[in-house]
């Protein structure tokens, strides 16, 4: 792994980087949440019969399982269905920005746009017009576009010439030179760009709270409101864990469609 | 087999943003089942040529034709699958195994799979390379190895015309004797085009039934067989460019067939002494030799001869020593220079196939080989 990861420069490293970053933002939120919720509105005699974790809530309440199977599904969901749209969009801007090379600074400079609004006000925007669901999917979707498609450019851009040069001079036609030779080497930088941008989004549905939806972390806005640590502990647990999942996965993904990448001599 | 001759006719290259061509106005032709070497210095357009005829760089103004059809007429992947590339980059796909590699393209032009995996084993064993390493990825191989896979990517569909950029560059040079040699194996069997890039004189000499010699720009210098660009070399350039020593370098090219053997001071024990003597007279040679049913005996001292004198009835009673230096008629010249040079005997027996007497090489047969 450690020759593979060299050999491919920064970006590889950065996904590890990012899931730290989710961790340590989702565990400061859930932090203050509960500190302010200790020192506000409780009297002492609550404090005390308040504990952080109330272990009958996980084990002994029948309705639990089920909501966090339901708040789990729906963060899976929100997480998934805008890196898969947004993982098409990528392709169609970056075999857009690849074809017409005068039409990639535009490209970047739109997604890098759409990167900044910040995501309350692009839910604001969208709700007006669409469901609670399509928003967040759109606005979640839009935040991912940035990320794949320069990785998607940057793939395609970092195959050996050599090896171009060879599909070309075999008789590869255009079709057979992107799937047999550019995509699959350009698959480690593409997938990094996913994987990236799945960790990322896994902390952002935790806005999409803010129209009734934010799986796992709606339980902490709840838990927030309520006064309810345990249930707070329990969302910013699951999406730690969740973004972990996910982190892994496509890490597993990665690993296995590039075998050639970690054999080397010596 | 049918003839597949490549001509280029004006052809010159321009990169744009450069102001003097790469190539300039080049005329050649590449002869059907022959070896044209391309060498020269570096940057000297080599590879942009060969580039120009598979069409990966076009031509800026010229005519490029196949067995007569331009270049242009045919569909690009038709024309390139038709001609065996091997790259002087080596460009293996790093993400596919040797064998993957071995089969791109009797896969594109959809052999089916019995076929390709007997043929990928055949190519192997013929570029030398182990069956083990067939599943490796080309990270996995040495530089050589990568090349000699280039090698065995490019002929894999049995192409009429190969282009080959420095196909040996990268090789050891024991290796790189056996692939030239495979390579003029292969040749005298199948009979491609083949168009080979190299900086090495020697290789050129040896692989080339003609080569051509660029200048920087594209210029070609001159396009002959090797024995004449060593022999007469057109200008300074070329002959800097083949070196010192051309003389021994055309002693590889030569064989001993090829020189005015004669039948030497020889005789068969059935002649007379008389006409030994003769011969001995003739050639100024003092040593006689002596065959009996075209095969030759061996060495008799010219002075034993005089000193036997008029009591010699035959030759048969004089004591034979057996020759020193033997070559076949179809050694190189080199080889019966190094035999005379090596041996006690200033002259050298020339065997025929059959075993039979085919006449005497000396050092004065060779220099007039040379000289021709
Ligand atoms: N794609 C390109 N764009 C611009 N200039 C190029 C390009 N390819 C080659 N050249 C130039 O054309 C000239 C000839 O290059 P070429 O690669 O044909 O040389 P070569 O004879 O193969 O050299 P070498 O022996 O080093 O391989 C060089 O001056 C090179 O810089
Ligand atoms: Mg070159």
């Amino acid at each position: 792994m450690t020759a593979a990861a060299s050999s491919t420069g920064p970006m590889h490293r950065w996904p590890a980087k990012r899931v730290v970053e989710v961790v340590a933002v989702v565990a400061l939120v859930a932090f203050v949440l509960w500190a302010r919720a200790r020192i506000h509105g409780l009297s002492e005699e609550t404090q005390a019969t308040n504990p952080i974790i109330r272990w009958e809530y996980l084990f002994k309440r029948q309705r639990t399982p089920g909501e966090l199977w339901t708040r789990g599904k729906q963060h899976l969901e929100l997480t998934v269905v805008p890196v898969a749209i947004g993982l098409g969009l990528s392709s169609v801007l970056a075999a857009i920005g690849l074809r017409f090379r005068w039409l990639l600074a535009p490209i970047f400079t739109f997604a890098g746009f759409l990167y900044t609004i910040p995501s309350l006000a692009l839910f604001a925007v969208l709700v007006t017009y669409n469901s609670n669901w399509t928003s967040a999917v759109i606005a979640l979707t839009t935040y991912t576009l940035l990320i794949i498609t320069r990785n998607i450019v940057e793939g395609i851009d970092g195959v050996p010439q050599a090896a171009l040069d060879a599909a070309d001079g075999l008789g590869m036609n255009r079709l057979q030179r992107l799937a047999k030779v550019e995509i699959p080497l350009a698959l480690p930088v593409i997938l990094t760009g996913v994987r990236v941008a799945t960790v990322t989004t896994v902390g952002l549905v935790g806005i999409s709270a803010v129209i009734q939806l934010g799986g796992l972390a709606y339980l902490i806005f709840d838990g927030f409101n309520r006064s309810f640590t345990t249930e707070l502990v329990v969302g910013s647990v699951g999406m730690i864990l969740l973004a972990i999942a996910l982190d892994l996965v496509l890490r597993g993904a990665e690993w296995a469609v590039t075998p050639w990448a970690r054999r080397t001599v010596r | 087999m049918t003839g597949t001759t490549i001509e280029l006719r004006g052809v010159t290259k321009t990169f744009p943003g450069s102001a003097t061509p790469a190539v300039a106005p080049l005329d050649l032709t590449m002869g059907d089942g022959e070896i044209t070497v391309l060498i020269g210095p570096s940057g000297c357009g080599k590879t942009t040529t060969l580039r120009m005829i598979n069409r990966l760089t076009n031509p800026t103004a010229g005519v490029i034709t196949i067995d007569g059809t331009d270049v242009r007429e045919r569909s690009l992947t038709e024309l390139r699958r038709g001609i065996g590339y091997v790259i002087q980059q080596i460009g293996l796909f790093p993400h596919r195994t040797v064998a993957q590699n071995i089969a791109t393209v009797p896969k594109l032009v959809g052999w089916d799979r019995a076929r390709i995996k007997a043929r990928v084993a055949e190519l192997a064993e013929l570029v030398g390379i182990e069956p083990a390493m067939l599943g490796r990825y080309p990270a996995e191989l040495s530089g050589g190895q990568q090349q000699r896979v280039g090698v065995a990517r490019a002929l894999a569909a049995d192409p009429p015309v190969l282009l080959m950029d420095e196909p040996f560059g990268a090789v050891d040079p024991i290796v790189r004797a056996r692939l030239q040699r495979e390579l003029l194996a292969l040749q005298a069997r199948v009979h491609k085009t083949i168009v080979l890039v190299t900086h090495d004189i020697d290789e050129a000499v040896l692989l080339g039934d003609k080569v051509a010699v660029l200048n920087v720009g594209g210029i070609l210098e001159q396009f002959a067989a090797p024995d004449d660009l060593l022999a007469h070399p057109a200008n300074e350039f070329v002959a800097d460019f083949v070196g010192h020593e051309r003389s021994i370098k055309r002693l590889s090219l030569s064989r001993v067939e090829d020189l005015d053997l004669g039948t030497g001071p020889v005789v068969d024990r059935s002649a007379s002494v008389d006409e030994a003597h003769a011969v001995l007279a003739r050639t100024g040679s003092t040593w006689l030799g002596l065959t009996a049913d075209q095969q030759f005996l061996g060495w008799v001292p010219a002075a034993e001869l005089a000193v036997a004198g008029a009591g010699l009835d035959g030759l048969d009673a004089l004591e034979v020593r057996p020759p020193a230096a033997q070559v076949h008629r179809d050694a190189t010249l080199r080889e019966a220079l190094e035999l005379i040079l090596t041996s006690s005997s200033s002259t050298a027996v020339v065997v025929n196939d059959d075993g039979t007497y085919g006449g005497t090489v000396t050092l004065e047969s060779i220099r007039g080989g040379l000289a021709r």
